[in-house]
This record gives C-alpha cells, structure tokens and sequence, in this order.
C-alpha cells in the first residue's frame, strides 16, 4: 500500500518537485500540496476527522507568510501523536531543530536540495515504521484544491479535467473550478497520472468525456456529468495529441466499427 | 537576605550596575549625572581633613561655595564633551578642547569669587589671597583640578564602554556581511529551485545558477567594507531576481533609482535586510501576491536617502521578533558608520497600505 502523502512546501519549484519524486519512488501517492501552514492545516484536521487518511506530511519548516521563522515545526508539535496524525517528514536547509523535532516524533530530514535517492530512503524508513490506520483500506483517496481561503475535497473519480495556469494549476469538476498549488507537469506525474493528456494545458479524465467533436483539423472534447450545476466544459485536443485521445477513448467502448 | 546577598557578591552587582546603566543611553545619562554628583563633592572633601587638622571648625559656605563651583565645572565639561564627540573631533582635539573649557570655567569662577568676596564681604577669598594675578592662577589650577576628577569619573569609563561598544558594534557589521553571504537558508532554498527546475525549465535553472554565482562571488570574494550604492542595487537586483523566481507570481520588484547616488559609498550590502524583511514579512504575506519598491534619492544638502517600501499587511506584534534582528543590524550599522549623522525609521502609511523602511545618511561621509 502506497503512502497518501501531503506536500506541505511555499515554494513552487521544490513544490512540484517533491511531488513528482515522491510518485516515482512508487512508494508513494501524492494526495495534495499546499503552500502555507493554514491550508496544511485545513487539510490535516479533515485528514484526522476522517480517521487518518493522510500517512505522510513532509513539511518545510520555513513557510513564508507565516508570523513565525518556524511554522512548519509548530504544525508538527499541534499534530503530533494525536490518533489519526500522519507520519511528519521535515523538508528544510538543516538540522536546526533536529533535537526538538526528534522529541515531538518526526519521523525523518530530507535536507534541502533534495536527491532521489535520500527521498526513497525516506520514504522506505516511514513505510517501515508506519502503524497502518484503520481508516486506511477503507477511505478513497482524496485531492485538495483551493478557492480563494476555502479548501475543497475532491474525489479523484469526480475530476474532469486539470487545466494548466500560470504558477498553478484548475481542477475542473461539477462542483466548479478550483487551484491547485501544483504545476500541470507535476500533476500529471502524480495525482493525475491516471489521466489522459489532450493538450498542453490540459489533462483530461476519459470517464467524464461525454462528446468527441472535429472540425476539420481542430478536434474539441466535451468533458463533464452532463448534469448538475456545471453541466459540461470544452476542451481543446491538440493536432499531435488528436489521433492519440481518439484511439484511447475508443479502445473501451464498443458500438463503433473503428475507421 | 536581600541585603546579605548584595554584600556578599558586592564587585558582581556594582559591575552588573555600570554595565547596565551604561547599555542604555538614558541609563548612560543618569549614570553619568551620579558622577558628576560625587565628584563635585571631592574638593570639599578634601578641605574637610585639612581644616579639621588645623584644629578650627569647617568652614562650611566656604566648602559648599567650593562644591557649586565644582559642580558648574563639571557640568560645562560634560556638555562640551558631549558635544566634542557629537562633532566626532579626533581625541587631541577633545582633549584640547576640554582643557580650554576647563581652564576658562575655572579663572570665570575664581574671579566671580574674588568679586563676591571684594564686593559683598563674603568670606570666599582669604584677605590675603584677593589678587586678580592669584585669583586667575587658583582658578586655572581649579579647572585642571575638575578636568583630571570629570576625566576620571566620566571621560574613562565612557572611553572604557565605547571602546567595548565599538568592538561590539565592528563584529555585529562582521556578522551582518557574514549573514548576507552565505544565509544558509537562502542559499539552500535557491539550490533547492534550481534542482526542481533543472528537468521542467533547464534555461531558467541556468540562469539562476549564474545570478546565484554573481551573488556569492561579490559576497565572498569582496572584502572592502564599503561598495558605491550603485554596486549595492546591482546586488540587490540579483538577489530580487532569485526571489522573484522562487516566489513567481507572488512578488515584484521596482526600482526607481536616482542616478546621481550611484557613486556614493555606503557600507556593504547596508540594505539587505531591508529588502529580505520587506519581501518576507511584507509582499509574501498577501494572499494576491505583493510588490517591493526600492527607491533612492539625492537630497540637497548631500544627503542620501534609501527607501525600501512593500504593500504587505504591515508590521504585526509577533513577527517583530524574526524581523528585529536584520533592522537592528541596520541601526547598529548607520551607528558605527555615520555616528549621529544617519538615521533609520520604519514607518507604516495606513492610507496606502505600505510599510516603508527610510535610511538616511550623509553623502560621501562614512568614516
């Protein structure tokens, strides 16, 4: 069982970063990434209301827009220990609190920059000292997004489609459109790696694809539940990606006799 | 229990006393005026022994006339010092200084003493003694008298003191080029960028690599203390281009830099912690994304004055504490550099929702 791992990073780069490694060490899935110690907060008190469905938090200790030098480290101190809390990894430049954090049960350092390597003995080291929750087996793994202060819980399965922006990332789902504080490239090497890319900016969930549309050489995907609040959205399929999209969402169906 | 604790460590609580009243600068003041209290007192003292030993009864106008002297002496000298080092005078000229104003007190004295005595009858001046030749001659000996017992009591200690504080001051500066050097956290949170970057945005991790080694290379391999202003921006516009990069979308600089300050020398990377608090304690902490303007400007009567403004939610109680420490040095800095001649204001302007940091030094002017 992989490990449901929330990124808890300010900066974008190291952000996705982390993600992508922490997917390709196939010991991990990330479950979400967030920039600041509020929304790290929001998402681990849901994580601990659900029974533990997070397992890992790697968290940098230094969080801009925190009062405090040391933010990440007082996240660990409120949610350590407490029955539910996820496994704590420190992500940071050294090991200034390496005593302290030891004491309060922090599991590992992953001192900055980061390898591949030091990541998958990390990872190894939680996997091999993780209690497994009861939560554990039961809870589908859910992403967070964000609007505006607001985090949203979202079920990998209700996703429509990701949309690339400009330091971040759209999900796009019935309930609406919301952030999320990864790249498109890093989703699509981690929460999103199920699903189909159909253009540069966009990753698309075939389940939700509802119309296959050309136009002569422009191609456009009708994604959505056809139901609800947000009926559908249209997506652009690029001229390189066209061929590709079709074959894959033809390769389940029946009914059409391939062309 | 109290008072046996106190003699029992009497040296520990008299030097705990000095060196705290010495910290401070109202403490420094008071202290000071105690000093001069208790030295004032030291002529009349001195005539207490003599008059006794002569087996006739004190002459107590007499030494309380001594005492006012004493304590007017005093008082003119520590104003005159105050103001010797207020114009930073090498220590002969103070030194030349204090001795004429001394001197000066001391005949002035002597000979409102002689005119009391001649005028009035007051008993200040023996009889025998009530010559304008012997007046001047006593008056001047009064004045070396109070310029060696004001050199003791004031002068040494707060040359003791200043010396200890501008040592302390020259390793505080130390510490400040040190810190802006090699920040641990800034040079491994710039590394850890460009690892991320290295596979997305190869370009933009080279470039990084190389603002990155303009950054260590002036911070490392430099060693003057000062560097024109205009060096110091091109610094700090390297190290807003990394920041701008790990933070992309969430900060911006401006820069609006008079050119006539180019050329100006200020001490080494003097306003770095400025822009370091400005992004992380101002501009990061808005949700929207924040902007840094770094502006300069050449006043007339050659001033210069530096202002590094941000539009984040302003100064709040607790993150003083993280952002103290990079003010203070600044404080400290303009302190050992321009003596009273700078000066630094945090300010908050709640119309426009900006904190601005304000440095104000004279041109050309740090010794």
């Amino acid at each position: 069982m992989k490990l449901r791992t929330l990124v808890i990073e300010d900066e974008w780069a190291t952000r996705n970063h982390l993600a992508q490694m922490l997917q390709a060490s196939g010991a991990a899935d990330v479950v979400g990434a967030v920039a600041s110690a509020e929304s790290a907060r929001q998402v681990l008190d849901t994580a601990l209301a659900d029974g533990g469905s997070i397992d890992l938090a790697l968290v940098d200790v230094q969080l801009v827009g925190s009062p405090r030098d040391d933010e990440g480290l007082d996240l660990v101190r409120d949610y350590a220990g407490r029955s539910g809390a996820p496994a704590f990894v420190l992500a940071t430049a050294f090991r200034e609190h390496a005593i302290e954090a030891f004491d309060l049960g922090v599991v590992d350092y992953l001192l900055k920059p980061f390898s591949e390597e030091r990541v998958d003995r990390c990872l190894a080291r939680v996997g091999s000292k993780r209690v497994p929750s009861p939560a554990a087996t039961t809870s589908p793994t859910r992403l967070v997004a964000r609007r505006k202060r607001a985090l949203v819980f979202i079920r990998l399965d209700d996703v429509w489609a990701f949309e690339s922006a400009e330091r971040l990332a759209y999900v796009h789902t019935a309930r609406g459109r919301f952030e999320i504080d990864l790249s498109l490239t890093a989703i699509e090497a981690s929460i999103g790696r199920a699903l189909m890319r159909a253009h540069r900016s966009w990753l698309v969930n075939a389940d939700h694809v509802l119309e296959l549309e050309g136009y002569g050489s422009e191609t456009e995907l009708l994604v959505g539940s056809g139901a609800g609040e947000r009926e559908a959205i249209r997506i652009p399929v690029s001229r390189d990606r066209a061929q590709a999209v079709r074959d894959a969402l033809l390769a389940h169906t029946t009914g059409l006799r391939p062309r | 229990m109290v008072g046996g604790t106190r003699r029992s460590r009497p040296q520990g609580v008299c030097f705990g006393a000095m060196h705290a009243a010495l910290v401070s600068h109202a403490g420094a003041r008071r202290w000071r005026m105690a000093a001069i209290l208790l030295a004032s007192l030291v002529p009349a003292a001195l005539e207490l022994p003599r008059a006794l030993g002569h087996g006739s009864r004190p002459d107590v106008p007499g030494m309380l006339a001594t005492t006012a002297g004493g304590l007017v002496l005093l008082a003119t000298l520590s104003v005159a010092f105050e103001l010797a080092l207020k114009h930073r005078l090498t220590a002969a000229r103070c030194f030349a200084v204090t001795c004429v104003v001394a001197i000066a007190v001391g005949i002035t004295e002597s000979l409102v003493a002689l005119g009391l005595s001649a005028g009035f009858g007051l008993p200040l001046f023996e009889p025998a003694h009530r010559s304008i030749v012997v007046a001047v001659r006593m008056g001047a000996a009064n004045g070396v008298l109070g310029l060696g017992l004001f050199a003791m009591a004031v002068a040494l200690p707060f040359a003791a003191s200043g010396a200890r504080e501008a040592e302390r001051l020259r390793s505080v500066a130390e510490l400040a080029r040190l810190r802006a050097n090699l920040q641990p956290h800034f040079l491994f949170n710039t590394l850890s960028t460009v690892s991320a970057l290295v596979g997305e945005e190869p370009g933009e991790a080279r470039r990084l690599i190389a603002t990155l080694g303009d950054l260590l290379r002036d911070s490392l391999v430099e060693t003057e203390e000062r560097q024109t202003l205009g060096a110091e921006i091109a610094w700090l516009q390297s190290y807003a281009d990394i920041l701008e990069t790990r933070h992309r979308g969430s900060i911006s600089f401006r820069w609006e830099i008079d050119e006539a300050t180019r050329d100006v020398l200020v001490p080494r990377l003097l306003l770095q912690p400025l822009v370091e608090n400005a992004v992380k304690h101002g501009a990061l902490r808005r949700l929207e994304g924040g902007e840094v303007a770094i502006r300069t400007r050449l006043d007339p009567g050659a001033r210069v004055t530096c202002v590094v403004e941000d539009n984040g939610p302003g100064p709040q109680e607790s993150k003083r504490r993280s952002g103290a420490l990079g003010l203070d040095l600044v404080t400290r800095r303009l302190a050992l550099e321009y003596g009273g001649a700078a000066t630094f204001r945090l300010e908050r302007d709640r119309d426009e929702g900006r904190t601005r940091s304000v440095v104000d030094f004279p041109a050309g002017e740090a010794s």
